[in-house]
């Protein structure tokens, strides 16, 4: 167990390298519970590298993380437990129907009988009638929905989202930022969101940290932040200050 | 850990159902077993009326000492001989296809990076996949076992006796274990290979060997040995290398291992159920799945991709 209980996700001198390139750099991290923490970057800062660290999907090449006290590489299978993910561009066996789909992931994720869990998840996406639709005839959309399904299906304490409104349109990413909120406040879920879109942050975050090339170049609430900047400056001004420094 | 095997086995069933080319082979598999009784019972019919027609000549030419009918003391499951060959080609190749399925799905499907987020082991994913492969694999036999059975009676016209469905049972059940060693080998090539072409050429190329290219080093250089019915194999004088090569390959081609167990257990009375061959067999099929147990890891380039 980690010793940083106050904290749902605890990074310490995360490090991962592809060869000898590094794509993540000693990130120190804290996300505590109840937050929604938006990790922001431009394509290739390192955002997804963490996610897939964080999920124990990849192994760093130095440094310790932990989800809910369990670390990622050690004890990655109680981390796993308390986790949902939904990554960038979600895909899913696509001769399957939506339930089929749901059903075995919802299995994997421990949920022992999935049928209700399904119904009650679907409903709360308000995404009813589409349980015996094959997910090839989906639309990006409708995938979206129903990659937060599988991810929030077992109720987990954590929540990843990777780039969560890449291709949606107006109306979809109008939908995911009102789910979000929901699942944060009705659920009481910490989501770890990764994103480069500012006005989303703004939004639906209650922190913010800007990775710049792998290393964590600001972390602060989002009120803090706002406040620390005049009114007028806005969010994507901070940002590129941030970057350029 | 077994509710996690369960799912996935359970998984892997449903997917390989919606999976064309396994319908297809599947179909063309459990017709073929329904043809071989019938190419069986035809073939022997023709037989007959070859011997009747023989012994009304000799009985014309005033031949009174006939020999016996050897095809009349030929077992009823001896219809079914061309199973041992349809099992040899088409399932293996059956189970190649469901070996490689397993898990070029979860590739080509793209959830490779949900699927490992879920908290299993991916010792238990390998397992539940092995299981998955075992069950649908044992399905296919199971009915091909009741196509031979109904079938072979209504041939016969009468019940098989329980000694002679015991030992349809443990044909079929043979058949299982070697058709199970080519899936794993699609399995374990699936989860090891870098690329998906790469994945299955190499199984096939294996199937290949072992059934064409071994089976022609071996019993094809010892054509007596193919005669049938009699048992007895005419020595025919043969050069010193091929004799070698026969020698040395047919005791490791398991092609061949497997036909002569076939042809025991359907064609012949006094058969013995092959231990040491199934034991040898069953060795090798868990060190491949020890193998892909420890092999399996899915890798950073598939993650990051």
């Amino acid at each position: 167990m980690d010793q940083h209980h106050d904290f749902l996700i605890v990074t310490d001198g995360l490090t991962k390298k592809y060869n000898t390139v590094p794509a993540l750099d000693n990130l120190n991290l804290q996300v505590s519970r109840g937050e929604v923490f938006g990790f922001l970057g431009h394509n290739g800062a390192g955002k997804t590298t963490t996610v897939n660290i964080l999920t124990s999907l990849l192994v760093p090449t130095s440094g310790r993380a932990s989800i809910c006290g369990f670390d990622v590489q050690a004890e990655s299978k109680q981390a796993r437990g308390k986790i949902g993910y939904l990554p960038e561009n979600v895909k899913f066996y696509e001769d399957l129907t939506a339930y089929e789909n749901l059903e075995f992931f919802a299995r994997l994720s421990g949920v022992k009988h999935p049928a209700e869990k399904i119904s009650k998840v679907l409903a709360f996406l308000d995404f009813p009638g589409i349980e015996n639709k094959k997910l090839g005839e989906f639309s990006k959309g409708m995938r979206q929905r129903i990659g937060i399904a599988q991810a929030i299906i077992h109720e987990p304490e954590v929540l990843f989202l990777d780039e969560p409104t890449s291709g949606l349109d107006p109306m979809g990413i109008k939908h995911l930022r009102e789910v979000i909120l929901r699942l944060n406040r009705e659920k009481g879920m910490t989501i770890f969101m990764n994103t480069h879109l500012l006005s989303e942050v703004a939004r639906t975050c209650t922190t913010i940290g800007v990775l710049n090339h792998g290393r964590l170049v600001y972390k602060d609430s989002l009120e803090n932040t706002l406040k620390t900047f005049t009114d007028d400056v806005s969010l994507e001004t901070i940002y590129l200050d941030t970057l350029s420094e | 850990m077994f509710f996690t095997i369960q799912t996935i086995a359970r998984h892997e069933f449903l997917a390989l159902r919606k999976q064309k080319t396994f319908t297809l082979l599947l179909c063309v598999f459990l017709v073929m077993t329904l043809f071989s009784t019938y190419i069986g019972w035809s073939t022997r019919h023709t037989i007959l009326s070859i011997y009747d027609e023989t012994v009304k000549q000799m009985a014309a030419g005033g031949i009174t000492e006939i020999p016996v009918n050897p095809f009349l003391a030929a077992p009823a499951l001896s219809v079914l001989k061309n199973m041992v060959v349809y099992v040899l080609l088409i399932g293996t190749l059956l189970s190649i296809i469901v070996g490689h399925s397993a898990f070029a799905r979860e590739r080509r499907a793209g959830v490779v990076k949900i699927l490992f987020s879920k908290p299993f082991s991916r010792t238990v994913f390998v397992l539940g996949k092995m299981a998955g492969i075992l069950f649908v694999l044992a399905l296919v036999m199971a009915a091909s076992f009741i196509i031979s059975l109904l079938s072979v009676s209504l041939i016969s016209s009468r019940l098989l006796s329980m000694a002679e469905t015991f030992r349809l049972f443990v044909f079929y059940g043979v058949s299982l274990e070697y058709v199970l060693g080519f899936a794993m080998l699609g399995f374990l090539f699936s989860i090891t290979a870098k690329s998906e072409s790469l994945a299955l050429l190499i199984p096939v190329m294996i199937w290949v060997l072992i059934n064409f290219v071994m089976p022609q080093l071996s019993s094809a250089l010892d054509p007596a040995s193919l005669l049938n019915p009699t048992s007895i194999r005419a020595v025919l004088p043969q050069s010193h290398f091929f004799t070698t090569i026969r020698t040395v390959i047919a005791p490791v081609s398991i092609s061949e291992s497997y036909k002569l167990m076939g042809q025991t257990l359907l064609e012949s009375d006094n058969y013995v159920f092959p231990v040491w061959s199934s034991i040898i067999f069953l060795v090798i099929l868990v060190a491949c799945c020890v193998h892909a147990i420890k092999k399996f890891n899915v890798c950073e380039k598939e993650i990051t991709e």
